[in-house]
């Protein structure tokens, strides 16, 4: 692990001071009125001006004593800035984890067991165009919709009470999910029809178990163990794919962090939640593992 | 003071007679409390000496006193009472207002602890942005400067080595410098951004990045703000933002405003477009140090290939000015007429001077070549609306004479790289407005001065210009160096747009941001109608 | 998307040694029973006949300004409407297609063979090369996608092939890990011991036994791939990472149609409608090319 996240880190060092650019004029540029001689001195100032390799042993020498240095756009601690956004971040994906756990579990186990049926057909059709529509469309459409012309639910940002955030993370985490819910509700009803297809299942069966015995004692843990890889799997492309959807919804989470941050040349803030990304996917890689033999006491580490 | 307090004053009451809510018996707020929620599309830590945003500075301008304020575009009084100014423009004595008390109730000034602001935090706060090398004090009052010194209590010299004519410039001069409490520099050190503590007419109350910020009213200024809170949202996504604005979510948009929506929000009863008062050129640049960029006749047949006036207007609807020039209508220097005599619509023209340079279409293909081969020139711009559109129909108007522009189109800060570069093509370019702008752009070591603009007379208008004290002699300065400008670069221009913001009706006796956002002046104290909203 | 899906393809099922002709018989008789995969089918062919003969068939040049005509509603003249440059939104929506098309079959099919390609080596040889390869997808895998791909345009410098660049070095990974998961298992079966111990040499056994096996998931896979980087190009060309403008594309006309979405919300429907479409017929294709090669699912 402390390899593959050191390597990530001086991949994603290497490639953001590659693109070309310079933070402090694009800082200047938008609004203040600088000459070329005034940008010269701030980036000499803000070390910027030094050989690569000379900033790359300042990073890490300074990440091994915890500190990620200071973010260039806003010249505070890239650990404040990180921390800051941090929970915003992973509320907006559980919250559209727990939403595709709520309805797009169910839809696929309800399609599986009334494989055929109108209600298997519409639900297969829900899912596969959850996962056609883009993301960021869609959550545009929800918010001239939902937002402005029913004017059900704020349209960007985040609400300060309990019940205002709760209203405000509806439509961000709704347009976030919808692809993983697509996903989830076909992969599940896959899973349940290779279940129900497999030797032990026929002989819970044969041994004269009920179909609903069947079902829920054998077929359904069994076929959770796939969906779960799925969501794992996503979990780190739901954290990619916040990106777009914080964007949108201008939810302050890390992912719009990093992306700015990659604009606006803001080498230490790309690098560092590039960092935070990796620790926590490798994170949750292991959380599924551990879940997996609660599900599965035959699976276990190797 | 005596006489525009007066003619204000008049003015207030002149407001309130036609006005139909009533006043309050004490003519101070006809309605208290109340929250202002402002729109902005970015925010940074509130530090005066490293924030880069307008949007940042609207809040830190609440938060702190400023030396002066701009109102209208011209300087008033703010922790300054008044100030004098020697004949020769090097000596300013700022006479500061006594009785401006830091905000309390903090970690630093604990409850009833405050003490009084003097003109020793004045000459703190100057020399904390002249030492530290990285602040963002521009660079020609930092040349000029001499020394900061407190006389008394209540008294600042302030001594430059020549006069500044653009103190008050938006974004140059002093309208930087916000006064800082030591005890919070000292407190916080780097840290000063995320716990700003002034002595303005908000209190900071909490700052959550790219998310908001919330500042409240602090009763203990000379003045008592008629609102309660005022909350800085940040709205990166423009589209969303008006979304929320109309839903009134925000109550007002304090950046720039698309023009179709401001086209909208014109014809809507309930919102007020409100106009920052200083338009904004666009227009190319090209690496003139370059062939054949180098030759006039080229220049000036790029510039006259394209209908801008007409790309201008479809491109920025209700907010396209007419004109060409480095300064706008309305801002010192600018030059009536500028457009039609440099940069009108003639394809024609744009042709025979091609082919007066021997840019000619020799095997017949319709395009033109040069050196030998077809002339496919790149044009740079960065990639967010409507510079696009603007390489689009440039694309279009080349293809008509016989010429092919290839889009370059890329994020910023890759197009600033191909710029100081100075890679051989063309550059869509905005102008920056108020005449410090001119200056920052045109000057020596301007932002364009990589791709080859450099002439010792335009340098020289604009260096007398920016220590003329005479506004009528320096105006004249401007515009011979803007027309010097056109005629010399033909800097091909398609025309102005104005910066307008947007706000709900309710909020009343709101102007408008300038570069300081003034919610409780002498003249001004913004109010929310509940009964509106 | 569909690399999750590919992550759990089954790694034991390869008994036959070379698939029998009647394999893809019985595939395409499947498949053309298929009603789902019919319509998908035939919207896909309508969209790559508009892309191929979208010359022909647009009513209006696509790239042609008309200042004096912008910002049209819909009509009889303008099906959809004028954009702020007065182009005719239709005409673009069509010339779309054709970059769309293009990026989901280059990106999934130059991904598909160097994924394959590099999986199969790292399955079949072991060794110092699986463990090279294995280093980087791990590496690659460790990063959020998204911002993987932001950063490698961003690099590379924005623009509609350079896009297609960052995608393919992000997506081939996925294929590697497939791949190389079946030819791990594929390595031990008798057949593939038998084949070596006959003197088979190692590309030939990989020709002739090991990617036949392999070739039907690569098919579903890459299928579902397809959609899923026209929906990624779409995201990336949205954020202005992608074709750029003047280029009649889906994403960017989207991007685009942003400042209009209040004015015109019909320009900011339709392209996301084209994509929709587009992904949702690939997406059908894809799915009816699973139930019939997918071993798993055949019963």
């Amino acid at each position: 692990m402390i390899p593959l996240v050191f390597g990530v880190t001086t991949v994603t060092f290497a490639l953001i001071h590659l693109i070309p650019g310079d933070p402090v004029e694009l800082m200047m540029s938008n609004t203040r009125q600088m000459t070329q001689e005034e940008i010269n001195r701030i980036r000499d100032k803000l070390g910027l001006n030094d050989p690569l390799p000379v900033q790359y042993v300042r990073y890490v020498t300074n990440l091994l004593k915890g500190d990620m240095g200071i973010s260039i756009r806003s010249r505070s601690p890239v650990r404040y800035e990180i921390e800051q956004r941090m929970p915003d971040t992973i509320i907006l994906t559980l919250s559209s984890i727990s939403l595709v756990l709520v309805f797009a579990l169910p839809l696929g186990i309800v399609s599986a067991l009334k494989r055929g049926t109108w209600i298997d057909t519409a639900s297969m059709t829900f899912a596969l165009l959850g996962v056609s529509i883009p993301q960021f469309w869609f959550g545009i459409m929800l918010m001239l919709i939902f937002g402005l012309h029913l004017d059900w639910l704020p349209t960007v940002g985040q609400g300060k009470t309990p019940i205002e955030f709760a209203r405000s993370l509806v439509l961000p985490s709704v347009a976030l999910s919808l692809s993983l819910m697509g996903l989830v509700t076909r992969m599940e009803r896959s899973s349940i029809l290779e279940v129900l297809g497999l030797d032990y299942v026929r002989t819970a069966h044969a041994k004269g178990l009920g179909a609903r015995q069947v079902n829920y004692r054998h077929a359904l843990p069994n076929a959770m163990i796939p969906v779960l890889t799925v969501i794992s799997a996503q979990f780190a492309s739901l954290l990619g794919g916040s990106v777009v959807i914080e964007k949108v919804f201008g939810w302050p989470g890390i992912g719009r962090l990093a992306v700015d941050a990659i604009f606006a040349r803001d080498y230490l803030v790309v690098t560092n939640t590039v960092l935070v990304f990796a620790v926590m996917v490798v994170l949750v890689n292991l959380a599924t593992d551990i879940l997996y033999s609660y599900i599965d006491p035959r699976i276990r580490f190797q | 003071m005596k006489i525009r307090s007066i003619l204000a004053l008049a003015t207030l009451v002149f407001v309130l007679a036609l006005s139909i809510t009533p006043a309050a018996a004490d003519g101070h707020c006809p309605q208290e409390g109340g929250t202002f929620t402002i729109g902005v599309d970015t925010f940074l830590p509130m530090d005066p000496n490293t924030a880069a945003h307008d949007w940042t500075f609207y809040a830190i301008t609440n938060i702190n006193s400023m030396l002066f304020r701009i109102e209208s575009g011209q300087p008033v009084g703010d922790l300054a009472e008044s100030w004098d100014i020697t004949d020769d423009g090097t000596v300013y004595t700022w006479h500061i207002r006594p009785g401006m008390m830091w905000h309390d109730g903090n970690d630093v000034f604990p409850e009833g602890e405050s003490r009084e602001v003097t003109a020793h935090d004045v000459v703190y706060s100057i020399y904390r942005q002249y030492d530290d090398e990285s602040s963002i004090m521009a660079a020609d009052l930092r040349n000029l400067f001499v020394s900061a010194e407190a006389t008394d209590d209540h008294t600042v010299v302030l001594t430059l080595s020549g006069p500044d004519a653009i103190m008050y410039d938006k974004a140059r001069g002093l309208t930087f410098t916000a006064i800082v409490a030591p005890e919070a520099i000292e407190m916080y050190g780097d840290d000063y951004g995320l716990n700003p503590l002034g002595s303005g007419p908000f209190e900071f109350v909490s700052y959550s990045p790219d998310e908001e910020v919330v500042l409240r009213a602090n009763e203990d200024y000379y003045i008592d703000p008629c609102l309660d809170e005022v909350i800085f949202r940040v709205m990166p996504d423009v589209p969303a933002a008006m979304i929320a604005l109309e839903a009134g979510d925000i109550d007002w948009w304090g950046s720039v405003t698309p023009g179709d929506d401001v086209g909208r929000f014109q014809d809507n009863e309930d919102m007020t477009v409100l106009n920052f008062g200083c338009p904004v050129a666009t227009r190319l640049y090209m690496s003139v140090d370059k062939p054949p960029f180098d030759d006039v006749r080229f220049r000036k047949a790029l510039s006259h290939m394209k209908d801008g006036n007409a790309i201008n207007a479809a491109l920025r609807g209700p907010t396209h000015v007419k004109g060409a020039g480095t300064a706008g209508p309305g801002v010192a220097g600018y030059v009536e007429g500028l457009y039609d005599e440099y940069h009108s619509y003639d394809p024609e023209l744009a042709m025979s001077l091609m082919d007066e340079m021997g840019i000619v279409d020799t095997d017949g293909d319709g395009l033109r070549e040069w050196d030998g081969s077809n002339l496919e020139i790149p044009m740079f711009a960065w990639n967010s609306d409507p510079a696009p559109d603007y390489v689009a129909a440039m694309v279009d108007a080349a293809a008509q004479v016989g010429l092919t522009i290839r889009p370059e189109i890329a994020d910023p800060g890759t197009n600033n790289a191909r710029r100081l570069d100075g890679e051989w093509g063309i550059y869509l370019g905005q102008g920056w407005c108020g005449e410090g702008g001119t200056n920052a752009l045109w000057g020596r070591n301007g932002w364009i001065s990589s791709l080859g603009y450099e002439d010792e007379e335009i340098f020289d208008l604009l260096d007398k210009s920016a220590q003329n004290l005479n506004e009528e002699e320096r105006e004249a300065q401007l515009q011979a160096a803007t027309t010097r400008v056109a005629a010399l670069y033909f800097e091909p221009a398609f025309g102005f747009f104005n910066i307008f913001t947007v706000k709900n009706n309710y909020v009343k006796d709101f102007f408008g941001g300038e570069w300081t956002l003034n919610l409780a002046t002498d003249d001004h104290n913004v109010w929310i109608n509940e009964d509106e909203r | 998307m569909a690399q999750q899906i590919a992550d759990l393809a089954p790694e034991g099922e390869f008994s036959e040694l070379a698939r029998p002709k009647s394999f893809w018989y019985k595939a395409f008789q499947q498949i053309i029973r298929n009603n789902r995969a019919i319509l998908g089918f035939s919207v896909l062919l309508v969209l790559v006949l508009a892309a191929v003969f979208a010359d022909q068939i647009t009513p209006y040049d696509p790239y042609k300004v008309n200042y004096s005509n912008y910002k049209q509603p819909p009509s009889a003249e303008h099906f959809i409407g004028t954009d702020e440059l007065g182009r005719d939104s239709f005409s673009r929506l069509i010339y779309g297609a054709r970059i769309s098309l293009m990026v989901g079959i280059v990106v999934s099919s130059i991904s598909v063979t160097i994924g394959v390609a590099l999986g199969a080596i790292a399955g079949y040889f072991g060794g110092i090369a699986d463990m090279i390869i294995m280093r980087i997808v791990d590496l690659m895998q460790a990063f959020p996608f998204l911002v993987l791909a932001i950063a490698l345009v961003a690099v590379f410098g924005p623009s509609l092939r350079n896009m297609m660049l960052a995608l393919i070095v992000v997506y081939w990974i996925w294929f590697a890990r497939v791949v190389r998961g079946m030819v791990l298992t594929l390595r031990e079966t008798e057949f593939i011991v038998g084949a070596k111990a006959a003197g088979a040499s190692d590309i030939g056994i990989i020709f002739r036994h090991i990617l036949p096996n392999v070739f039907p998931v690569v098919v579903v896979q890459g299928s579902f791939s397809v959609a899923e980087a026209i929906l990624i190009a779409a995201a990336l060309s949205y954020l202005g990472l992608g074709a750029q403008p003047p280029t009649a594309e889906w994403g960017s006309m989207l991007s685009n149609a942003k400042e209009l979405m209040r004015i015109l919300p019909v320009m900011s429907i339709a392209p996301g409608v084209a994509i929709m479409v587009t992904v949702l017929a690939i997406n059908f294709i894809g799915d009816a090319l699973r139930d019939a090669l997918d071993p798993t699912l055949r019963q």
